[in-house]
């Protein structure tokens, strides 16, 4: 029988490691896409990933379980990358050499797998849409940012999205209606009309 | 800063994109789109934002390996945690620590007694050892009436002084050196 995340907590609350790592497993790749697409950087987003998990375990006592428990995940996984972001940008001045170094120790580290398994054209390109995305996203601010990851991608409710940034439900609605407004004029100006016609579901204009 | 308010068509065009509106005013929405353009423009917007967000989250994830996450996690968690714990505050204090190990081997009658709680400067307990009992943190305590100075002891690095309780537990109360 599966366990829902009410019971993982608890037991983990009690001490069962199997129990966190299951919640471990059960949200890795959510928060990996969360944190990498706060901070288009696969290192420091597999960084930000990890640290989340090793927070929330640290304080695993004090979630009582009111709220969801991905809220709270969420919450203090977008803390974390806004603590990331500030603290990158003040390091993005010593190391001119960043983007060959970040390379060098994804590989290093393993982060990347073959992709002889999916067909490499295909699979570049949408490598290339990907991050051309986080690139525009970059471009946001950060709570702008945020809210769109955890609707757009995470598929938050508004209720969810007001218990994980904290804010009231007016808020979220108007946060979000102008974070897309904002994503969709950088977007036009990061991706071709080709590629605006097929993300928005017109084949017409995509081969045209 | 906070963000400009929504007026009403905004508020219902949203809530109608997102699936948070009830059925009712979800068909109003929709008699609404059939003679505003301008609104089908802005969810058509809304839409290549959700769109271009949905293929970006699958185009980050591949290539990426998850295999050892979860262990990676989980190998942090001991050490992490455990740097929190008193019992391991001891590598912080290794002279007086290692002086009062070596000093407990060469006393094995002491070493041997029931209970023997160290604590460490101001009153934080650093290690609790009974046989079957935990090393851990410890509520704070205070010394009153019914312990029994038995020892004190100066060594390089700072000095103990061991009591003993009624209920037969001893205390060795570590302070070491400012210098």
């Amino acid at each position: 029988m599966e366990l829902d995340d009410k019971q993982l907590v608890t037991r983990a609350q009690a001490g069962d490691r199997h129990a966190f790592e299951a919640l471990v497993r059960k949200y890795q790749r959510r928060i990996f896409r969360l944190a990498y697409g706060m901070l288009k950087n696969q290192e420091d987003a597999m960084d930000v990933a990890q640290d989340a998990f090793v927070r929330v375990h640290q304080h695993l006592d004090r979630f009582k379980g009111d709220a969801a428990f991905y809220t709270w995940l969420y919450r203090i996984t977008t803390n974390l990358c806004i603590d990331r972001i500030r603290r990158n940008r003040g390091e993005q001045v010593e190391y001119e050499d960043g983007l060959a170094r970040e390379d060098h120790t994804a590989s290093e580290l393993g982060l990347r797998r073959p992709a002889a398994a999916t067909n490499p054209a295909k699979a570049t390109l949408r490598h290339e849409l990907g991050e051309q995305i986080a690139a525009a996203l970059a471009e946001l601010p950060e709570k702008h940012r945020e809210i769109l990851l955890l609707r757009e991608i995470e598929g938050l409710s508004y209720e969810e999205l007001a218990q994980t940034l904290e804010i009231k439900k007016g808020t979220v609605m108007s946060r979000l209606f102008h974070a897309r407004k904002k994503m969709q004029a950088i977007l036009a100006s990061y991706l071709s009309p080709e590629e605006l016609a097929r993300l928005q579901g017109d084949p017409a204009k995509e081969t045209a | 800063m906070s963000e400009n308010p929504l007026n009403e068509n905004e508020q219902r065009l949203i809530a109608y994109f997102d699936g948070e509106l009830p059925e009712a005013e979800a068909r109003e929405v929709e008699a609404y789109l059939e003679e505003h353009p301008e609104a089908v423009e802005a969810l058509a917007s809304f839409s290549l934002v959700h769109g271009a967000l949905a293929s970006a989250g699958d185009a980050w994830e591949e290539g990426v390996d998850f295999e050892g996450f979860s262990a990676a996690v989980m190998a942090r968690i001991p050490e992490e945690q455990g740097a929190k714990r008193p019992a391991d505050t001891r590598e912080e204090q290794p002279g007086l620590w290692a002086t009062f190990v070596a000093w407990l081997a060469g006393h094995p009658a002491f070493a041997a007694a029931a209970t023997v709680m160290v604590v460490l400067g101001a009153g934080s307990v650093l290690y609790l050892n009974t046989p079957g009992s935990h090393i851990g943190p410890m509520p704070a305590f205070q010394l009153k009436g019914g312990a029994t100075q038995i020892e004190d002891l100066s060594f390089e690095s700072g000095s103990a002084v061991v009591y003993k309780t009624e209920s037969d537990v001893t205390i060795v109360w570590l302070t070491e050196d400012d210098s």
